[in-house]
């Protein structure tokens, strides 16, 4: 079942949705969310942390001049990736 | 082999699951080796142990070795994983844990009767849609001129409640207060009245434009539907052979360029983040927005919406092909890029929900006023006092005579061609070098001191003052209500359907029509076109530098700058030639 999920997430040029992998696995969403999770945990695919990179630099556009997430980065969903092994 | 092979399916007593003939055989090789080993056995059970073993376990690795014989196992275990890997091709732990699901998922099939088998929530219906291959990209169009619609139309009525509130009332107080302490026609007041109070509060009365548009993006974001619009986005970057999380920051540049150069660190090539890197500033940030809305509304009053939708359209088509020449002659070749998309189920955002996050936005925006704005209005009077030719003295001189007015005089001819070379837009172009909304203050500086004709004395009235501020107010709201069926082009009041123009606003209107010879809608748009294009602000410079490199920081400032010139030189002289504008 994982390797089928890693092989299906790879066949693919961009971006698939997890509804999507869900109907064509024939799994059930909330099950796959699991199986990703247990594929995160054995490193094999990882989450994009977007709202990390979302940090200004002190000071910055002097918006808010903290550490905290820029207000003006659009909040956009959670993506995963597959780490590319050696 | 053969007898463990028959050992495989006897030793296993009680519930255990079977991961299959090949696993099962490695599995009890290393039993039968912790089962030699008493001290190691009677820590761990063998069948769990040698499942850890398989699963490459860092922390049964680290408690394994001090022990009697721990070493002689991993040594055989990882003989056990080389020969795995032979086998399947695959690391034996994904397979120990694909054997795990399978078995759970044969058991759910068994045991768990669906009621509604297969039946599609209404977010997965609505998504066959919405993200649709085909549909998908021209619904997010649509959406976008809604959003610019909306924006332009129920802010139009408070740019200019704001405007005539500030130039009026408020500027009639701080005079009168000046008048009180004897501070009438000093440095100061041409300080606070031509310099704070005009550039600051010049951009201030586009606070409603922000307002509305972080509302819109709130209402967009809190549905669950800028998901679905990322996720559009991306299949068009594959579409034209781009990064397909070039999506990410990209979509970012739309609020902001400096956390939007941050964001390219979601790509792991640093071909693909440069070449997003570089693509970023193509993307309308939130500053350039007032810009827009301010030219939009003096030259284009009836599709002002229309206009700013077609300005940011224009910026992601031109990312779009300078990301395919891009690709084709400077960062050839792509790796792909696979990655799954968790996209929430739609819901109804709450009140709260939006007023929070359009407050966050908005206020930051005050705050960027009352700080950035604020020093670079007070660089810009500073550098209009001080006289250059002619014989006045500090904060007595006409704009052209001043520092400023000379040096953007000196700048201007570049300009010409455009259709926009006079001094007082080629200055505010470069102080927008600063922060985009700049332009606009630089603009209500420049035009306002020209034209503010300060009387002696003024009498403050302020019951009158505060009765004009709550009038107008009551009419700005009505007008926007009166607008609302304009967003999707229903147009109830015909006879009355141009935003009211501010002293601003017709200044900026005769000064276009003079440097162009006549073709002043053609020149405001090709001014648009520049400032939608040229070299992006400081800190955006900063933060490129610190992720790109100078390098790619010196390309971007020219590269933006020249192509710019050329597409706005483009865009008024084929214009010209076409009779348009």
């Amino acid at each position: 079942m994982l390797s089928q999920i890693l092989r299906e997430i790879e066949q693919n040029e961009g971006a698939i949705s997890l509804a999507k992998l869900s109907q064509k696995l024939m799994i059930q969403t909330s099950t796959l969310e699991g199986m990703l999770q247990t594929l995160i945990g054995m490193g094999r695919i990882k989450v994009d942390n977007v709202e990390s990179v979302g940090a200004c630099i002190p000071g910055g556009c002097a918006s808010c001049n903290s550490d905290q997430q820029c207000p003006l980065v659009v909040h956009l969903p959670k993506t995963y990736s597959v780490v590319k092994r050696n | 082999m053969t007898g463990i092979h028959s050992l495989a399916y006897t030793k296993r007593s009680g519930f255990s699951i079977d991961y299959g003939r090949e696993i099962e055989e490695e599995i009890v090789r290393i039993q039968q080796l912790i089962e030699k080993k008493p001290v190691i056995q009677q820590k761990f059970p063998s069948r769990w142990l040698a499942i850890k073993l398989l699963e490459q376990d860092e922390d049964i690795h680290k408690k394994l070795q001090p022990l009697e014989g721990g070493q002689k196992i991993l040594t055989e275990s990882q003989e056990s994983l080389a020969h795995l890997k032979v086998v399947f091709g695959e690391d034996s732990d994904t397979i120990l844990a694909d054997r795990r699901y399978g078995w759970i998922n044969g058991l759910v099939r068994e045991a768990v009767k669906h009621t509604r088998p297969n039946q599609m929530t209404i977010s997965d219906q609505i998504d066959q849609i919405v993200t649709n291959q085909y549909i998908g990209v021209p619904l997010f169009l649509v959406m976008m001129w809604i959003v610019f619609m909306f924006t332009t139309e129920i802010s139009t009525p408070y740019i200019d409640w704001i405007e005539g509130v500030i130039s009026g009332p408020i500027t009639n107080w701080l005079i009168a207060l000046l008048g009180a302490f004897g501070a009438r026609g000093t440095w100061g007041e041409s300080l606070l009245v031509d310099g704070i109070i005009a550039g600051v509060g010049g951009i201030l009365s586009f606070v409603p434009v922000l307002f509305a548009l972080y509302l819109a993006l709130a209402v967009l974001e809190d549905s669950g539907y800028m998901a679905r619009g990322a996720f559009v986005m991306d299949n068009l970057m594959h579409v034209f052979g781009l990064h397909g999380k070039s999506f990410v920051p990209l979509v970012i540049g739309f609020g902001c360029t400096v956390p939007a150069m941050y964001a390219t660190r979601t790509l792991e090539s640093r071909k693909d983040r440069i070449l997003t890197g570089l693509l970023v500033p193509f993307m309308s940030c939130g500053a350039r927005l007032p810009v827009y809305v301010l030219f939009a509304s003096i030259f284009f009053p009836n599709n002002s919406g229309t206009i700013v939708f077609w300005l940011y359209l224009i910026g992601i088509l031109m990312a779009i092909t300078a990301g395919i020449l891009l690709r084709k002659f400077v960062f050839k070749g792509k790796e792909p890029s696979p990655f799954v998309m968790e996209l929430p189920s739609y819901r109804m955002p709450t009140l709260k929900a939006i007023w929070m996050h359009t407050w966050e936005r908005t206020s930051s925006f005050l705050k960027k006023a009352s700080t950035a704005i604020m020093v670079a209005s007070i660089i810009i009077w500073l550098l209009l006092s001080i006289p250059v030719t002619g014989s006045a003295n500090f904060a007595q001189v006409s704009p052209e005579n001043s520092a400023f007015g000379k040096i953007s005089e000196w700048i201007s001819p570049i300009f010409n061609p455009l259709g926009f070379g006079e001094w007082q837009m080629s200055g505010a172009l470069v102080s927008g070098l600063s922060g985009k909304e700049v332009i606009i203050t630089t603009l209500a500086q420049t035009y306002g001191i020209e034209s503010n004709e300060i009387t002696e004395n003024i009498l403050v009235d302020f019951g009158k003052d505060i009765g004009f501020i709550l009038k107008s107010f009551i009419v700005a709201t009505g007008d926007t209500i009166r607008s609302l069926p304009r967003i999707i082009g229903i147009n109830i009041d015909a006879a009355d359907n141009q935003p009211e123009s501010t002293h601003l606003m017709q200044t900026i209107a005769r000064s276009f029509d003079s440097s162009s010879q006549g073709h002043g809608q053609l020149a405001a748009f090709s001014f648009m076109i520049f400032v939608l294009l040229y070299t992006p602000c400081v800190v955006a410079l900063a933060a490129e530098k610190q992720e790109l490199g100078s390098k790619w920081m010196w390309f971007t400032v020219f590269g933006q700058a020249g192509l710019a010139w050329v597409a706005s030189l483009l865009v008024f002289q084929a214009g010209k030639i076409l009779g348009l504008g």
